[in-house]
């Protein structure tokens, strides 16, 4: 049958996924350290039936060849990294980054994982947690009595405790840091794992080496931006529709052929 | 006869169909950072023989690609680039040969390197571009990278390479199976001058969906033309063949 349909039915597939990956991004809107997706395409391949410069004649080339492409693919999701807007919440434990890097996540199996969501918790025994109650790397131990948490923008994190004039320290937090974030793998919940395209975790103190610096009671909303993304919405449903009747188009050219003939 | 005006009504008729292709391909990538529509369309092509020369066939024809520039837009990403018009980024292709496109949309790799659609992008002495780990950067007009390297106070700017850009006309370039643009002629094309890019922005696909639509709707309806020649050459037969068994 003739090419045109299937390489229409590309360009269909390939809107589908974008609005998929919009509407992704739109459903996380309030998710706190969220980071917008971006759909990258990329043309297939083309097939050439003619070569341009072959030869016509002993004297003549042809000037232009045929070749056609067929069509069109998602290529790649790429996050984006820009920063979410920072918004106060007045929580002890809520820690916002103002700048690049990741917590480091213990997972129950024993791996680490990267998350930019701050919104820390206590455990009943103590320890700092993530709202999922994932411990946060490297560990911080509250003690019994805790009256107040100091997070410091540098990571220290110092407490109050009932009974004892001077503040104790009981830890820092760290941030890791990748060379090419993008290519962190998103697991959900706020989670990011390394691969081999995003390079090993490189962790220092927060403000050090190019990292950002934490602040303490506020947290990072997602850095997607609503009005962007419902015009991309409007724009994908306009690609899919044109692509649509490039399909009917064809369609109606062949019915006309199998009705005349 | 009626098989010249068959056959060569079914030449048109296939070119139209390919016609058809060639726009579904530029509606499918009216989304793609950087591409450039096909320019599809027929040639004639006369057929030598004896007697009086009427056959002329039509013969499909792609004209290269689109030099109109796309429209920008504006995606605030680091290692977005959009091109000045003429202005061609250098790439390198799987075989390890040059290649020049128009996507601007650039990533990292693990270990620095640049690479566009996965092509690593050539820096202007001709070798794969490698970013050392930075905290900020910054590309400038003429494709100089600079970095604040990691770890270094923000006043230590370092440049870490100038992105290979070139300059040439799109009619001098053909694109290969893999979308790559190359010379046609076999030249490498000059460096480019001055001004090149603008950092922070991508060039859209430069195909418009709306002429697109009217060339399929035109398309469509050369299409239903040729098929009605196919269908009255048809009768033309079929009346002849009746006059001849009604003896």
């Amino acid at each position: 049958m003739t090419q045109a349909l299937w390489i229409a039915k590309t360009g269909l597939d390939a809107q589908q996924t974008r609005m998929a990956v919009i509407s992704n991004n739109l459903a996380n809107t309030n998710t706190t350290g969220f980071k917008r997706d971006r759909a990258e395409f990329q043309d297939l391949l083309y097939q050439t039936l003619r070569q341009p410069g072959g030869a016509t004649s002993e004297q003549t080339q042809l000037p232009t060849g045929l070749s056609t492409g067929t069509g069109v693919r998602v290529a790649a999701t790429a996050k984006e990294f820009s920063q979410g807007s920072l918004s106060v919440t007045g929580g002890a434990l809520d820690v916002g980054i103002d700048g690049r890097g990741f917590f480091e996540v213990l997972m129950p199996d024993g791996s680490t994982a990267y998350t930019r969501d701050g919104n820390f918790k206590r455990s009943p025994q103590g320890e700092l947690v993530t709202s999922s109650g994932y411990p946060v790397q490297p560990g911080i131990q509250f003690p019994e009595g805790t009256q107040s948490v100091t997070i410091g923008a540098d990571g220290t994190v110092s407490v109050k405790v009932q009974g004892q004039a001077e503040d104790v320290q009981v830890g820092a937090l760290t941030l890791a840091d990748f060379v090419n974030p993008q290519g962190l793998q998103a697991i959900g919940g706020n989670l990011f794992v390394e691969t081999g395209a995003s390079g090993p975790a490189q962790t220092g103190a927060p403000g050090t080496n190019g990292v950002g610096q934490l602040a303490q009671g506020q947290l990072e909303g997602s850095n997607v931006n609503t009005v962007e993304e419902l015009v991309s919405m409007i724009e994908t449903q306009r690609a899919y529709e044109t692509n649509a009747k490039a399909i009917s188009t064809v369609d109606s050219m062949l019915g006309f052929l199998n009705n005349n003939l | 006869m009626t098989d010249r005006a068959l056959y060569i009504a079914m030449t048109g008729a296939s070119a139209s169909l390919r016609t058809q292709a060639a726009v579904s391909h530029n509606l499918a990538n009216a989304d793609t950072v950087g591409f450039q529509a096909t320019l599809e369309g027929t040639a004639a092509a006369p057929i030598n023989g004896q007697g009086h020369a009427s056959r002329v066939a039509a013969a499909s024809q792609a004209y290269g690609v689109s030099g109109m520039h796309g429209g920008i837009v504006n995606t605030g990403n680091t290692l977005d680039v959009a091109l000045n018009q003429d202005r061609w980024l250098t790439v390198q292709d799987p075989q390890g040969g040059v290649a020049y496109t128009r996507a601007g949309n650039l990533s990292m790799s693990a270990n620095g390197l640049l690479t566009s659609n996965g092509h690593p992008v050539l820096g202007a002495d001709g070798a794969p571009l490698t970013v050392p780990p930075y905290q900020s950067m910054d590309i400038a007009e003429d494709g100089t990278i600079s970095i604040v390297p990691q770890g270094q106070p923000a006043s230590t700017i370092a440049e870490a390479g100038r992105l290979g850009v070139v300059q040439a006309r799109t009619a001098d370039l053909v694109r290969g199976d893999d979308g790559l643009m190359r010379p046609a002629n076999g030249q490498p094309p000059a460096p480019a001058t001055g001004s090149s890019l603008v950092a922070g922005a991508v060039e859209n696909s430069n195909v418009e969906a709306t002429s697109m639509l009217v060339q399929m709707i035109q398309t469509a309806r050369a299409f239903e033309m040729q098929v009605r020649v196919l269908q009255s050459v048809d009768e033309n037969a079929r009346s002849a063949n009746s006059l001849l068994s009604s003896r």
